[in-house]
């Protein structure tokens, strides 16, 4: 079972992404469960959301604990948060960044697993022109498991996207899917 | 966007319930909104607005109001919903103790949540649990796919014994996580369901009728005589019809789930969405060579004493998890097991029940609490005339 913990700050997405996540697993047969940590809920407050895929049915209701991956929307929450507690020492921590490696390792030091870091905000300023970088971090994350596929992705995001925010929009956010995908490092 | 075979979507426990609404088509349904309910209603007056239901949507002003809506909607002959939770099933107890005097079958989704004060979203069963005594069907499911399926069957079940129901998800854990729900074809579904006739319609002007007239000393004892005698139908109607509804989707509707209790030494009774964590507990003991299982009752009321008692008579030792508690007495699923087993003994050595409260305001239950209420229960070391609390700061 992969298990996937996402911070990020009231309003940003952290719900919706984890639910594009699972609609994609959904979409490759998968069992999923997708859920955000339910809190007071103010714009801009440190929220979370959590992921699970598995080839087999889900049984557990238990929050998560120990996740396989890490994905932070924004960095600055790691001043406040601990988001690398209970991940797993080979886990993968993926931050929304235009900081090295190195430098978000200082940051992290009890952290031994793979850190990768991609420049999400910018990609989505370039191309939607707004701060919405969980787009950027989908089209990364697919490139760190095979449980989700980055075509499904883009027709889930498109699908979705179309409807609320227009063509124009929808089709900004699948290039910065794509882009995504290719800048992490 | 399925292309599997089957039409398995990625839903949270709400939206399940509401596409069991929408198969349904109920002529009326009032809303009113509460967290963690809410997203029910919502989901169903946007197909509503897409034209997927021709229901009469009633915009009420407070519980009290939409299940008073839903009990007049319902006497003059047409199927009503309304869903609710926490505080808003309490505004409306008034009327809720009133339906099933006038053997209305009102079916009611409930998202289970804590009750104030202190104000709490999360969940817990204390709302429904105060309900328990009024007379209304209640199904409980530990997932999304479990509340889609118990609302058809607690429909039909409804319309037969002429009782309403309540079926509860866990707030939050089941109504906002998004699952796998396969979501059965609407033609299949609708047959199943049925066209809806009224058996004693208010708006009848050929058969003119009072409902919830005044019975004093004089026949008010009757009339809950007959409830009681009304209520004896249930189970095996529930057994019956979800024979049907098994045909349709393949699934079975026991009357309880038994997860490796054939053997057990030791097993836990839990409702709803914990059912799924303890599960994963029990593979962990069987492999360690541990003699435990889960029983995870469905229909909670009428309550199967004699059925539970069956498959839970050969253990040692029960330890019985309730999500609420009652002051000053056992939980009700705890008091419950008791009276099951002591009833039915029947001369027989009989197990110990030992009584736990948990996750009372959404308190997280973990996999380490279940563990070890199983180790204290296979180790001896527990009191069964004690309540334990499971995971609270004492």
């Amino acid at each position: 079972m992969l298990q996937i913990r996402i911070h990020g700050r009231g309003g940003q997405g952290a719900k919706s992404t984890s639910q594009f996540i699972a609609e994609t697993a959904i979409e490759k047969g998968k069992e999923i469960q997708a859920f955000p940590e339910y809190g007071p809920e103010r714009s801009g407050a440190p929220v979370a959301s959590f992921v699970r895929i598995d080839n087999k049915k889900i049984r557990t209701h238990e929050a998560v604990i120990n996740p396989d991956i890490v994905m932070v929307l924004d960095e600055t929450l790691m001043e406040n948060v601990n988001v690398t507690l209970g991940l797993k020492s080979n886990g993968i921590l993926m931050v929304n960044t235009e900081k090295t490696k190195e430098e978000i390792q200082k940051e992290v030091l009890d952290f031994d697993g793979d850190i990768y870091t991609i420049p999400a905000t910018k990609i989505s300023l370039e191309q939607m022109g707004q701060n919405k970088p969980n787009t950027a971090m989908l089209g990364a994350l697919c490139r760190l498991t095979n449980l989700i596929d980055i075509e499904v992705m883009k027709e889930v995001v498109k699908e979705k996207f179309e409807k609320k925010i227009g063509t124009e929009n929808t089709k900004a956010n699948l290039k910065a899917i794509e882009i995504g995908q290719k800048s992490m490092i | 966007m399925a292309k599997n075979n089957k039409n398995i979507l990625p839903l949270t426990g709400s939206q399940a319930v509401a596409e069991a609404m929408r198969q349904i088509n109920p002529g009326v349904v009032a809303m009113y909104p509460i967290t963690p309910q809410t997203p029910i209603v919502e989901t169903f007056a946007k197909y509503h607005s897409d034209g997927l239901v021709d229901t009469e949507i009633i915009r009420v002003e407070s519980e009290h109001s939409a299940m008073s809506a839903v009990l007049g909607a319902s006497a003059s002959g047409v199927r009503s919903m309304t869903a609710t939770s926490s505080n808003g099933l309490e505004l409306m107890h008034e009327v809720v103790a009133a339906t099933p005097g006038m053997r209305l079958p009102v079916v009611m989704p409930v998202v289970n949540r804590a009750v104030s004060s202190p104000i709490n979203i999360h969940c817990d069963h204390s709302d429904s649990m105060a309900c328990r005594d009024l007379g209304w069907i209640q199904i409980f499911s530990e997932t999304a796919q479990e509340a889609y399926e118990n609302t058809l069957l607690a429909l039909r079940l409804s319309e037969k014994c002429l009782f309403p129901s309540m079926v509860m998800q866990d707030g939050f854990i089941t109504s906002h996580s998004v699952e796998n729900v396969e979501i059965f074809s609407d033609s299949k579904i609708r047959k199943f369901i049925g066209k809806y006739t009224p058996k004693n319609p208010l708006l009848n002007l050929d058969k003119p009728l009072t409902y919830g007239p005044l019975e004093l000393t004089d026949y008010y004892f009757e009339t809950k005589f007959q409830e009681a005698e009304g209520f004896e139908c249930i189970i095996d109607e529930y057994t019956k019809i979800g024979k049907e509804l098994s045909e349709v989707t393949g699934n079975n509707y026991p009357l309880f789930e038994g997860y490796k209790i054939k053997d057990a030494e030791a097993i836990l009774i839990v409702l709803s969405s914990s059912a799924g964590t303890a599960k994963e507990v029990v593979e962990k003991y069987r492999k360690e060579g541990k003699k435990v299982g889960i029983l995870k009752p469905k229909l909670f009321r009428p309550f199967p004493y004699k059925e539970i008692y069956k498959a839970i008579s050969h253990a040692k030792v029960i330890g019985v998890m309730d999500r609420s508690m009652s002051r000053g007495a056992f939980p009700p699923l705890a008091s419950d097991i008791k009276i099951a087993i002591n009833t039915h003994k029947e001369g027989k050595k009989i197990p110990d029940v030992a009584s736990y409260v948990f996750g009372l305001g959404g308190r997280d239950l973990f996999k380490k609490d279940i563990e070890s209420i199983f180790d204290s229960l296979l180790n001896n070391k527990y009191n069964i005339t004690k309540i334990d609390y499971i995971g609270v700061r004492k």
